[in-house]
């Protein structure tokens, strides 16, 4: 399967060679010496060159379907492609939707749609337009701000992820078809979080390799996206291939890297944890803390996501850009990230339903 | 005639704007944000913004990036780099280079497909250097009337530069095209996120790819171009819309047929009637691939809301160009079209580089006077009073400008 992806990586190949051949860069050009800087035009013929987008995510107004269109939309481009636009009639707004739906494979079913297409009319078209939120009053709403109420549509269908069906291998296959064709944009090729479009993105599309995912985890997010993040719902993809994705996610993470806690360590880990962790992740580690209500993307649910160790300390280290996860690391000392990630890594269900 | 007249609002909304941003000073906020004059989404809301190894640019959007260039720069006859547009496709665009690993594929129909090296393109091919325009087809889309979806530009997504590379000529020559060629296809390192969206591809018959003016440009007014205009490499078409210079330019594939991809057969297409006009009302039926720039003219003195003095003396100026038949001569109106005065014209640069005009003014009165330009080239083009089509492409209406005299 290995070789299978990297021959799907050979597309993007060219970026990652890394052939530094010595002096490959030769002479530069004789125009590039008309630069006020001929050594520094020099250098540069043969320095990696990158570049650092800085991001001007405009808050959008609150109106029904904001949720699906920061879902459906916002992956691939900034919600200024929205606020740029005069304003339209619905016609021409359904026009441009279903344009992105089948011209570009924007992840959006007909119910999306149409709510997509409800929202851009209401903030800009010549319906209501509701007061735009001022985001420069504000500064910590976050630029992905979603104070939207839960749908009714946010409950995941049933979809199998298989385990240990006797056509596993398969299913596996077929998912890292679905996962190359739709997700690994965002998460990369091997699930690492670093596909083209991450660099982009706020928060950074998750490391896939560094948790493990329940199936009610894969279920949920595959089904409804996440609120106030750029993973929009993949409903629209048929119910088989959405089990094949979440199998081969899981197929990511190797299970050897789970650490023995213990009790006293364990011990110190809940005390930190029901001390500073409990208002937004919840006394079970369900995510639902009495202050999570009001955060997006909502607090990670403990129970269904097992991070591994050391992706818990790099988060207590240098939190997570794009949500409200705080760096911990100058509250915390070493030896307590150690006792709170065996902790946290304790609250994952499937572990206490396969061991009790 | 209202757009042109909101076109000036907004432009003294923008400078208003952008004190008040101004004022609240970068450090009181972590990150820098949308700022708006008011409720209305569709209101005015220009803020200036510099991405890496660019200047201060006006945002259109951040992901993927469309910055306009500022007027103030069309004052000199080469865009800066620094200054120079920027607009692309898909939301991942190249963020990191290693020029000494990078390699520009040349295959299809050919002999010898070959691999070079930014070393081999320097050193095994004769540079090339051209003057040229490179104008976004949607430059000005948003004086459209009605109004058409898509990057609301005004005049700003354009650029002239000295580019300097390999002929694709020579680069097709060293590869041996087969007999039966039809089209070539240019890619560049842009990925989309999602696999659905169709890789950004375009094409230029064999006969146009081998006519020794195509380019394949490592270097933009004598420097290597910034990231965000295509480094390391850059196909230049002169004479034709921006769309077909693909940036950051990685593979070129010969073709023994018609090529087909959806940035051709279904993007970046115009009507099928003269000057690409259509009626909002009756679209027209038959679309064709967008190709050579329309004939146009702009001010770029005075600007929108500049004031000039009654009794001083003013020169009038701004730019003409083509698709390289060569601008013949600019007329300027100072009364609103009921009279023509000829402008002078700067010495050409090339005959795909813009060309600067210049008339001298003196304010007589004060008040407001419309302006127009418009302009006529060497094959007995001319500029059109109306244009419309559904995407917004190919802008080139006489320009009018409203005059300030105090």
């Amino acid at each position: 399967m290995k070789l299978f992806i990297r021959n799907l990586c050979s597309t993007l190949a060219l970026l990652c060679i890394a052939s530094l051949q010595a002096g490959g860069g030769g002479p530069d050009t004789p125009s590039s010496n008309a630069t006020n800087s001929p050594s520094a035009a020099a250098q540069t013929a043969t320095a990696v060159r990158h570049l650092t987008l800085p991001r001007f995510e405009p808050n959008m107004p609150v109106a029904p379907g904001r949720d699906e269109f920061m879902r459906a939309c916002l992956t691939c481009h900034s919600a200024r492609y929205v606020t740029m636009q005069p304003p339209f009639s619905r016609r021409q707004w359904e026009e441009t939707v279903r344009k992105m739906v089948t011209a570009y494979g924007a992840p959006a079913d007909e119910f999306q749609v149409g709510k997509i297409i409800d929202y851009l009319y209401a903030i800009d078209g010549n319906g209501s337009k509701p007061q735009t939120h001022d985001s420069s009053d504000d500064d910590d709403s976050g630029a992905t701000a979603n104070l939207a109420l839960p749908e009714a549509t946010e409950s995941a269908p049933v979809f199998e992820v298989a385990t240990n069906v006797q056509d596993y291998d398969s299913i596996v296959r077929r998912g890292a078809v679905v996962f190359m064709e739709n997700c690994a944009g965002c998460h990369g090729h091997d699930g690492r979080g670093n596909g083209v479009a991450s660099q982009a993105l706020l928060p950074k599309p998750t490391d896939l390799t560094a948790a493990r995912f329940s199936d009610e985890f894969l279920q949920q997010t595959l089904w409804n996206g996440v609120r106030g993040a750029p993973m929009p719902s993949w409903r629209k993809l048929p119910l088989r291939d959405l089990g094949a994705a979440a199998a081969y996610v899981q197929s990511f993470h190797s299970t050897t890297n789970s650490s023995t806690v213990v009790p006293e360590s364990l011990a110190r880990g809940k005390a930190l944890y029901e001390k500073d962790c409990l208002a937004c992740h919840g006394s079970t580690g369900d995510g639902k803390g009495s202050a999570a209500a009001t955060l997006t993307p909502p607090p990670s649910n403990f129970k269904t996501i097992q991070p591994d160790f050391d992706y818990i300390l790099k988060v207590l280290r240098d939190g997570i850009p794009g949500t409200a996860m705080p760096v911990w690391k100058d509250q915390i000392s070493e030896s307590d990230s150690a006792a709170l990630a065996g902790y946290v890594r304790s609250l994952y269900e499937v572990d206490k339903r396969l061991n009790p | 005639m209202s757009s042109q007249t909101q076109l000036l609002s907004r432009a003294l909304n923008r400078r208003t704007i952008l004190r008040v941003v101004g004022a609240a000073g970068a450090g009181a906020l972590m990150l820098p944000r949308l700022t708006r004059a008011g409720p209305n989404l569709s209101s005015p809301q220009e803020q200036l913004v510099a991405f890496p190894e660019k200047t201060e640019l006006i945002l259109r959007t951040d992901r993927p990036p469309q910055l306009e260039t500022p007027l103030h720069y069309f004052r000199e006859d080469f865009t800066p780099n620094d200054a120079f547009y920027v607009r692309w496709h898909l939301e991942g665009i190249p963020t990191s280079i290693d020029p000494s690993a990078f390699r520009l594929q040349i295959g299809g129909h050919v002999e010898k497909p070959a691999s070079l090296s930014m070393n081999d393109l320097r050193t095994q091919f004769e540079p090339f250097s051209v003057i040229a325009v490179n104008q976004c087809s949607g430059n000005s889309r948003s004086c459209f009337e009605p109004r058409v979806p898509g990057g609301q530009w005004r005049n700003g997504a354009m650029g002239n530069a000295r580019w300097t590379g390999v002929r694709l000529r020579d680069l097709l020559d060293r590869s041996g095209v087969k007999a039966g060629a039809v089209d070539v296809s240019f890619e560049g390192l842009d990925r989309a996120p999602i696999v659905a969206t169709p890789r950004f591809a375009k094409a230029l018959a064999i006969d146009h790819a081998r006519d020794g003016e195509v380019l394949v440009a490592y270097a933009m007014n004598g420097a290597a171009l910034p990231m965000l205009n295509g480094y390391p490499l850059r196909l230049v078409v002169p004479g034709w819309y921006a769309t077909y210079w693909v940036k950051a330019l990685s593979e070129i594939t010969v073709l023994s047929e018609k090529f087909h991809g959806f940035w051709m057969d279904k993007a970046y297409r115009i009507p099928n009637t003269p000057n690409a006009n259509e009626d909002p009302e009756h679209l027209a039926p038959e679309t064709v691939p967008i190709s050579r720039m329309s004939l146009r003219s702009l001010f770029v003195r005075p600007e929108p809301g500049e004031q000039l003095k009654r009794g001083t003396p003013f020169e009038v100026q701004g730019l003409a160009f083509d698709s390289g038949y060569g601008i013949q001569r600019v007329e300027v109106s100072t009364n609103d079209g009921a009279s023509w005065q000829m402008a002078q014209l700067d010495p050409e640069l090339g005959k795909y580089s813009w060309r600067r005009w210049r008339l001298p003014w003196l304010p007589a009165a004060s008040g407001k006077q419309r302006f127009r330009v418009r302009a006529f080239n060497r094959s007995g083009e001319q500029q059109t009073t109306a244009l419309w089509n559904r995407s917004g492409f190919m802008r080139n209406v006489i320009e009018q400008t409203e005059v300030e005299v105090l």
